[in-house]
Parts: structure tokens; C-alpha cells; sequence
């Protein structure tokens, strides 16, 4: 966004330019650290008690550190899976929020890595303009 | 010259790192990435180079192997490698002022205001913090001078037991001896594989060796590089650290062909295409270019025909984004390096002295005209517009060619653009 001085066609500046503050941007509110950040689609129903649905976008940042009850996306053997991290003295739980999902625990054997912790998730309600319909806006053209 | 320490990070096997960071299965797994076109390797996981593919390796070459062990393999995806490598540049800006991006996978820091014994723990940090932010492994070299940091980085890739970060003056005299013993000449950053043979007909065989060379004579025998190279194996820096500006210089689309191309005329429509991608990309970020050039060349992987390289460039008269423009621009330029008879492989448009677009420097000749100049504009946003709605090259220029153009690339297993495209992000289902 450029900030230029805005001189109307009077010819006098602006009374509010040297107020003109920057408009509010979802980016800096949300994107804590860019270098980390990345944008997951979840279609899984497991974590639906904690506000995430299938066809939502969730914010992962990596730079955040997986905290007991933080929800976390993270690997089991190689397939991914989105799920909340419970540490009890020695030992790492993975819990849904889905009475279909039981909370287990994780063994050395299943090679547990965590990819990084979701700060929040975006869930659209528009059944005109939804989550999808923006997606695919940008189906076409890269974002530049 | 004063004393500066430098740290080299360099990222170990980039390209298939980056694709492992979202397909955790593949970690250990043997895994390559094939260039443009798909025809030769560009990268290589250990696990592969241990089963004897190597860099530069064409396909063909290695499909046996590639079956015999089920090797994963990947079309080369850089929309994703050049965000990763973004994003490890980002976090490693965040540990010194002063700081070069080399390559893609390489990056250049100055430490000189960190206290000394930190700088291990310093080199172990930025590694911790790179693989934690992005999931690139980087290998972390540190030494008085970039050539002996090179050296570092080298060492550490090759021996797991300095667990990714060296610190070369951490070494005592003796300890830095029996490492530099142990490397040949020919490894040193600026001795190429002639130098190391006519070095070796002096009895120098080893970086080491090089090391206590006489410069000077070095000078005389061999060219001022050998000797920048013995000055900074003795820890005396010579080149130093080149801080680029953060403006973005040039737009540059530039493609590998799918099949060699002999035609006048499909060069030119390659050279038309990329063009009218160059000026989409440079009317996305709202500015414009003054000057315009292109390249063309024969394949350098190619040893049967006669090798070809050439470009040219020329002035605007005065700064546009209006794509005809640049179409008869780009291909005057075409016909004055087009030889026939060439099977060309590659070609390129590149787009220079770029301006904001609300910026007007009307031309010394008076040919620019605000009329004109918004009439264009509107006629290029209408092009724009369709093309965005209803996907690239629904309207295309007539010099694009109408023809099936199975000249452009194949990137038949490209893995998705995960951090740069909305509807390829990664998918929890």
C-alpha cells in the first residue's frame, strides 16, 4: 500500500493525513512469524469439538512450541493428522475432539513428528461465498 | 584488510529436502528431482548418491536404478523451493546485519560482532531454528575466510559426527592441518580441476599444501585466483561479504524446451510466450520496464552439435507494461541473434529497469502520450481480466502461436505448490 500525501483537487492537503493509519490487514494479525507459517485445508471430521470442520483452512506455525493441549499437526508414520497433544510426565497422548476418535498414545514405533502447532482456523458461513468458491478464485492465477 | 568471521549455511540436498518437509514418508528414502523437462537429475538424497546417481545424471541413464530400488522421483517444483528458500533466508536474517544470499541453498553471514566462544553454539542455533521454522536440514560452516567456510561446510556434510555445525576456529593449529591433509586440492573454492593438475606438478595435492604456498609466487604461476585462494586457506579474508539490495531488479521467465527447436518460427513463438508471461507478471505487481532482453542457447548437455549462446537487449523508449511493446521488442531482438541451423534448448525473456507504475517519465522525443498510454492500460487489464477468470491464455497474441505447443516443459511429477498456491496447499483428510 502506498503511502503518498493526498493532496485533493483543493489543493490543500488532507486534515487527516497526518493521522492516516494503515487499514486493518488479516496478514498482520494472524501471520505471527512469516518464515514459519503455513496454510492446512482439513477435511477430516476428528477435531470438530474444538471448532474445526471439514472444508476449513487452519494457520500452522512452526515456530511455536507444541504446548500440553496445544492442537498440533503432525505425522504418524508418514500420513498426516491434526489432533491435540496431551504430555503427562513422560508420555505424549494425541486426543480428537470426536467421541468416533479415542485419544492413544504415542510409541517410539510410530514415528511422531509434529510439523508445527495451528494457531486458529478459519471456517467460512456464507453458503453463497464459501471457503471453496475463494479458493478457487485462485485456482487459475498465482498470487503475485 | 580488517578481520571478519563468516558463517556458510548451506542447506544439505535442497531440493529434495523441500519436497520431504511435506511427504514425511520419504525421510531415509532413496528420492531425486529431475530438471526441466524432466530429463536430467538435479538433486539427490543420500540414499540415492549412495545407490550411484548423481547430480547432472540424464534420466535415461538411471531408470534402471530408479526402478531397481523404487526410488522416489520428482519433477522440480521451484515455485515451492524458491518460497522455502525464502523463508530459510528470513529466518537466517534474523542472526546478523550483514548477510549475502549466494544461491538458493546458500547463504553468507558475518559474525564479526558475535563474541568468539559463541560461535559454535551461534552456528547451532541458526541450525536448530532453520529446522524448526522451515524442516530444512542445513549444514553450518564457520571459519575467517568463505573459502576455508566452504571447506567447513563440505566437512560437515561428509561426517555426521560434527552433527551439522563446524567451526573451523574452534580447531586448534594442529587439528586444522590433519582436516585441510585430508581434502585434495582440487576442492578448494577457485582451484578448478586444470589448476589442481598443474598444481599437483608442483607437489600440491592437498588444501593443506595450498596453504603454505607462497602467494606470491602463486601469483605469478598460476593467476590471482589461486593466490586469493592461498590467502584465504591461511585464514586472510579476501572476498568479502556482498550485501545485495532488497528491490527487486529484473522480471525474468525463462524455460527449457521439452524438444529441441530448429524453427525460426517456434523460437519465435517461444520467445512471444514467454514475453507475454514476463509482462503478466510485471503488470501483477504494478510497474513497468524500460529495457527488455533475451537469450537464446543450444543445450549444455548436448555434445553432438555445435554449442550456441547469445542475447540481447534493448531500450524502451520510455517505461511500459503494454505487452505488444514488448512482443516487438523481443522478437527485433530474436532476429538479430537467430542462427540457423541451431537446435536450441532454452530461451529466456528478461525484463530490467522497473518502475512503479504511478511514476511517469514522459520520453525526451515526445513519442509517449498519457491517451495512448490509457488506452493501452485498459485494453491490457480487459486481456488481464479474461485471462483471470477464465484461465491463462484464454486470450493469447497472435505471435504465441496457435498450434499445440508441445515444446513447453514437462514437469510431469511435480509435487504441489504448497506454500504458494491456494488450491494445492497440503490437505488433512
Amino acid at each position: 500500500m502506498d503511502t503518498f500525501q493526498r493532496f485533493y483537487t483543493t489543493g490543500f492537503p488532507s486534515p487527516g493525513e497526518s493521522w492516516r493509519e494503515r487499514a486493518l490487514r488479516l496478514d498482520d494479525l494472524l501471520i505471527v512469524h512469516p518464515a514459519s507459517t503455513y496454510f492446512v485445508r482439513v477435511r477430516d471430521r476428528s477435531m470438530q469439538g474444538a471448532g474445526i470442520f471439514p472444508g476449513d483452512l487452519v494457520i500452522v506455525d512452526r515456530a511455536l512450541e507444541a504446548t500440553h493441549g496445544s492442537i498440533v499437526l503432525a505425522t504418524v508414520r508418514g500420513t498426516w493428522t491434526m489432533k491435540r497433544v496431551l504430555f503427562d510426565k513422560e508420555k505424549i497422548w494425541l486426543q480428537s475432539e470426536h467421541s468416533r476418535y479415542p485419544t492413544f498414545e504415542v510409541r517410539p514405533s510410530m514415528q511422531f513428528q509434529i510439523f508445527g502447532v495451528v494457531l486458529c482456523v478459519i471456517h467460512g458461513v456464507s453458503p453463497s461465498l464459501t471457503l471453496e468458491d475463494l479458493i478457487e478464485r485462485y485456482a487459475k492465477q498465482p498470487h503475485s | 584488510m580488517k578481520h571478519h568471521i563468516f558463517a556458510l549455511v548451506d542447506a544439505n540436498h535442497f531440493y529434495v529436502s523441500c519436497e520431504r518437509i511435506f511427504a514425511a514418508s520419504l525421510e531415509g528414502k532413496p528420492t531425486i528431482v529431475v530438471g526441466n523437462n524432466d530429463g536430467c537429475v538435479v538433486a539427490v538424497s543420500p540414499e540415492a548418491a549412495h545407490i550411484g546417481i548423481q547430480k547432472g545424471m540424464p534420466v535415461f541413464e538411471c531408470q534402471h536404478l530408479i526402478t531397481e530400488h523404487t526410488i522416489a522421483v520428482f519433477s522440480s517444483n521451484y515455485a515451492l523451493y524458491q518460497d522455502m528458500s525464502d523463508r530459510m533466508m528470513a529466518v537466517l536474517s534474523t542472526f546478523s546485519s550483514h548477510m549475502e544470499v549466494y544461491s538458493i541453498d546458500e547463504a553468507w553471514l558475518d559474525l564479526t560482532h558475535i563474541p568468539p566462544e559463541t560461535f559454535t553454539e551461534y552456528g547451532r542455533l541458526m541450525r536448530a531454528r532453520v529446522l524448526q521454522w522451515t524442516g530444512i536440514p542445513v549444514s553450518v560452516g564457520i571459519a575467517a575466510s568463505k573459502v576455508l567456510c566452504k571447506l567447513a561446510c563440505a566437512i560437515v556434510k561428509r561426517h555426521p559426527e560434527h552433527q551439522g555445525v563446524l567451526n573451523l576456529l574452534a580447531l586448534s593449529e594442529h587439528q586444522l592441518t590433519d582436516l585441510l591433509s585430508a581434502l585434495p586440492v582440487e576442492e578448494v573454492w577457485g582451484i578448478g580441476k586444470r589448476s589442481a593438475l598443474r598444481l599437483s606438478q608442483y607437489g600440491i595435492l592437498t588444501a593443506n599444501a595450498l596453504r603454505d604456498a607462497d602467494h606470491i609466487h602463486m601469483r605469478h604461476a598460476f593467476g590471482l585466483l589461486a593466490q586469493r585462494a592461498v590467502l584465504e586457506l591461511q585464514g586472510i579474508c579476501c572476498l568479502p561479504l556482498v550485501e545485495q539490495p532488497k528491490a527487486r531488479k529484473g522480471l525474468l521467465v525463462a524455460l527449457s524446451f521439452s524438444r529441441c527447436i530448429e524453427q525460426r518460427c517456434e523460437l519465435e513463438e517461444a520467445i512471444a510466450t514467454y514475453t507475454v508471461r514476463v509482462a503478466e507478471k510485471l503488470r501483477s505487481q504494478r510497474s513497468l520496464a524500460a529495457h527488455l532482453s533475451i537469450f537464446i542457447q543450444t543445450s549444455p548437455f548436448e555434445t553432438t552439435t555445435r554449442p550456441y549462446a547469445n542475447g540481447a537487449g534493448a531500450w524502451l523508449p520510455f517505461a511500459t507494461a503494454f505487452t505488444p511493446d514488448f512482443l516487438d521488442t523481443s522478437l527485433s531482438l530474436l532476429h538479430r541473434i537467430y542462427r540457423e541451423s541451431y537446435r536450441y534448448r532454452r530461451a529466456g525473456v528478461y525484463l530490467t529497469q522497473i518502475r512503479p507504475q504511478h511514476v511517469i517519465q514522459p520520453d525526451l522525443f515526445g513519442m509517449y502520450s498519457t491517451e495512448t498510454e490509457a488506452r493501452q492500460r485498459r485494453l491490457m487489464e480487459a486481456v488481464d481480466g479474461i485471462n483471470w477468470r477464465w484461465g491463462r491464455d484464454t486470450l493469447r497474441f497472435g505471435a504465441q502461436g496457435i498450434r499445440q505447443q508441445d515444446w513447453f516443459m514437462h514437469q510431469r511429477r511435480r509435487s504441489p505448490r504448497y506454500t504458494t498456491r491456494w488450491n494445492e496447499i497440503l490437505t488433512i483428510s
